[in-house]
């Protein structure tokens, strides 16, 4: 990470201010042309899930219960809004990139769809992010009997391919949006602990560890004040990689049939949905839907690629 | 080196029991009811508990995973006092349990009234003869209760018990059928996992061997020949890219990879498909497989399900190549040696390639868990008649015994794989310690 330095003032202690911090983050993105073209594939998606209807300014829609009352902006007609007679259609100035076979404007249900996936992707990478932070944390710094019991067991859900963990937690659990974000968490969570771990055996060895050992501090007190701060880097990168797996991994699910439940506008269901009408000639929703998810997950890893070549070079 | 092996083999064995634990735990033991998945909700209480019974799923997790494991057909056995042995039945084109007397003859049990047991025995031409029991066979249990264990009419060891007006459930054709002087407790009779039968399907009921086994050599098919194509393909390109470090060539390969390798198999089929099948009508969109060798007479059925697998794996093999190759040029042995005024191309071939192809080769190895994900979504997707589909429409359907068959299969092949990426590694870098 970029350090900032800034003028100590009496007052203050000579912290980076948070935006310092982004400003600094952004600065480097700039250097990078890469990293630029993923900043903007993933800027628009994420100003489109933001700004889809006017959920952003009533925080009651943010529950999910009001879906009805929102008003769309963005999106220009709500995702369920089924258009009588309209089923199947080409774009047109009515519905820019067609109706899908219920006669739903796909415009809207693509822009609804990413903020599906901009919502559960990371919010899953951070519950993983919790969890096998922790384990890593707890292996890293016990070591010992617990360190071998924990890897063994992390080894072996690592040595499952992802992609069965999904669809054995699946089949068992019913396809949701919680158990989608479940099945992520328990997928990255082992790959997280391994890096953790690697990370706090590393940072053990330092001088300041040694010297709150001494002061007596309490080990969950080293684990997350001394040691995981001083790991963040890595672990950052990391985590953004991840963000882009997990967009994977949720079209994939919903490619599936194993993600969120229709009618949701889920972009990999809209694909599995539309494909059956590719034949019969209309690919609108399958293409669509596939070029928004490939051009998030393109952008999410531009974005991570680019920044850590950056870092990389600043080192 | 053997001490090596052995504790690779170790950890091997140790790493696929755990992993057996977790798939049985998740598709068993995990909250959510086969009985309800597989029969519908629409079943009573009395029908529910019938069919845990008749299935063994009223077991405790211990004795099921062990069934799943090494079967049960041994503890039936001890209990029923003959051997049970497992028959095709070519007239019924299935397979079924039965108990075997000494003399050879299979038989099977019931009872319409919980007091006469019938041996229902087998004929050499596949028919049956009833043959009723005497009150003799009745023997007293521990608990004191007179019972008496045999093969029922489906191919389960059963126990039943004298003057038991049990009612059982079982579902028909499509109707469910309710019968008094039923069973009381059910082993389901399976050689498991390890022999070779890891279960009857609940969705198909036909045993999962059948229907796995075939899948598998058809996904073999299609990974190897994704393999062959990818492997030479990505090498070169990754060390054409590497050796260009930072110029055009390099940029656009980079880029793309990158690029090829993000976007989802699903996307990226659907493009292909687009492009090749409805647009240029060059390639067919979707594998049609009317018969066993379909696939060999219209090869070109295969293309764009292998050019999708290659898409995707291809950027990231690319990318490790590029990376090695980048790193090895900049080694002071290459630098020595243009010094001493090689050419490039003795250079390259000679000096670098066999280091800088060491990485990629493992990685390529270890990357089959990646090809698992891939061939799941590309076999969906074009409807290849493969074990990804197959471990796909099990999940789909909750078919317990199939997904856990074939995720294991899936996880032994992962597996081991990594275990031959750890010994070709170790075979081309000497300096690695057999620690």
């Amino acid at each position: 990470m970029a350090v900032i330095e800034q003028p100590a003032t009496l007052s203050a202690p000579a912290r980076p201010s948070v935006w310092g911090k982004v400003t600094a983050v952004l600065a480097l993105l700039g250097r990078s042309r890469v990293a630029i073209a993923g900043l903007i594939l993933v800027g628009f998606w994420v100003v489109m899930a933001s700004f889809a209807d006017d959920c952003i300014i009533r925080p009651a829609c943010w529950m999910g219960d009001s879906e009805a009352v929102s008003t769309p902006w963005l999106a220009r007609y709500s995702p369920f809004e089924q258009f009588r007679g309209r089923n199947l259609e080409g774009p047109s100035a009515d519905h820019w990139l067609g109706t899908d076979r219920n006669g739903r404007d796909l415009w809207a249900r693509i822009v609804h769809g990413s903020r599906i996936i901009l919502v559960l992707a990371p919010i899953s990478v951070l519950i993983a992010l919790a969890i096998g932070g922790t384990l890593g944390l707890i292996a890293g710094y016990f070591g010992g009997q617990i360190d071998e019991v924990l890897m063994r067991v992390l080894d072996a859900l690592m040595a499952f391919p992802q992609i069965l963990l999904y669809l054995i937690i699946i089949a068992a659990l019913g396809p949701s949006a919680v158990n989608v974000v479940l099945a992520i968490t328990i997928a990255g969570a082992p790959g997280i602990a391994r890096l953790v771990r690697s990370l706090t055996l590393d940072i053990k060895t330092r001088d300041y560890v040694a010297a709150a050992q001494t002061r007596g501090e309490s080990p969950w007190y080293i684990m997350f004040v001394e040691i995981l701060p001083n790991a963040r880097g890595p672990i950052i990168i990391d985590a953004m990689l991840r963000v882009g797996y997990a967009v994977f991994a949720i079209g994939t699910l919903g490619f599936l049939g194993l993600g969120l439940p229709p009618p949701s506008p889920d972009w990999g269901s809209i694909v599995n949905a539309g494909r059956k009408f590719i034949q019969a000639g209309h690919p609108w929703d399958a293409l669509w839907a596939s070029l928004s998810i490939a051009s998030l997950v393109v952008g999410l890893n531009l974005l991570a690629d680019g920044l850590s070549e950056e870092l990389g070079r600043y080192r | 080196m053997i001490t090596f092996l052995l504790r690779r083999a170790f950890y091997l064995i140790l790493t696929l029991f755990v992993v057996s634990i977790a798939i049985f735990a998740m598709s068993e033991i995990a909250p959510g009811n086969i009985a309800i998945n597989s029969l519908g909700n629409t079943i009573t209480p009395a029908q529910e508990s019938s069919f845990n019974a008749q299935n063994g799923l009223d077991q405790p997790a211990v004795t099921r995973y062990i069934r799943w494991m090494i079967g049960s057909d041994w503890r039936a056995a001890g209990l029923i006092g003959h051997p049970v042995r497992q028959i095709y039945e070519p007239d019924l084109n299935r397979w079924s349990w039965w108990g075997a007397l000494p003399d050879g003859t299979l038989f099977q049990n019931y009872t319409d009234d919980g007091e006469n047991m019938i041996r229902v025995e087998r004929l050499a031409d596949g028919s049956t003869r009833d043959v009723p029991l005497g009150p003799e066979v009745w023997k007293t249990d521990a608990e004191g209760y007179p019972v008496f264990w045999g093969v029922d009419r489906e191919g389960r060891a059963a126990m039943w018990v004298r003057g038991d007006d049990n009612e059982a459930w079982t579902l028909g054709k499509s109707t469910w059928r309710s019968s008094k002087g039923a069973p009381r407790a059910y082993i389901p009779l399976q050689k498991g996992l390890l022999r070779g039968d890891p279960g009857v399907s609940f969705f198909t009921r036909r045993p999962v061997a059948e229907t796995l086994v075939p899948r598998l050599m058809n996904t073999l098919l299609l990974a190897g020949i994704a393999f062959v194509v990818v492997m030479p393909l990505a090498l070169a390109l990754g060390m054409l890219a590497g050796l260009n470090e930072g110029r055009i060539l390099d940029r656009i390969l980079s880029i793309s990879s990158l690029v090829a390798t993000a976007t989802p198999e699903f996307a990226s089929g659907v493009f292909l498909i687009l492009i090749f099948s409805t647009w240029l009508k060059w390639l067919p969109g979707a594998v049609v497989v009317s018969s066993d060798t379909a696939i060999f007479e219209r090869p070109q059925m295969l293309v764009l399900p292998i050019v999708t697998l290659t898409l995707i794996e291809l950027g990231y093999v690319l990318r490790i190549t590029r990376a090695s190759m980048v790193e090895v040029m900049r080694t002071n042995y290459i630098r020595t040696a243009t010094l001493k005024g090689l050419p490039q191309w003795r250079i390259v071939t000679k000096h670098a390639l066999r280091n800088a192809l060491m990485a990629p080769i493992t990685v390529i190895i270890l990357h089959v868990n990646w090809l698992i994900g891939g061939i799941v979504v590309v076999e969906t997707l074009f409807g290849y008649p493969g074990l990804g589909r197959y471990v796909m429409e099990a999940a789909l359907f909750k078919d317990v015994f199939a997904i856990e068959a074939a995720t294991m299969v899936l996880v032994v092949i992962a597996v081991g794989t990594q275990l031959f990426a750890d010994l070709i590694y170790t075979y081309l870098n000497p300096r690695i310690r057999y620690t």
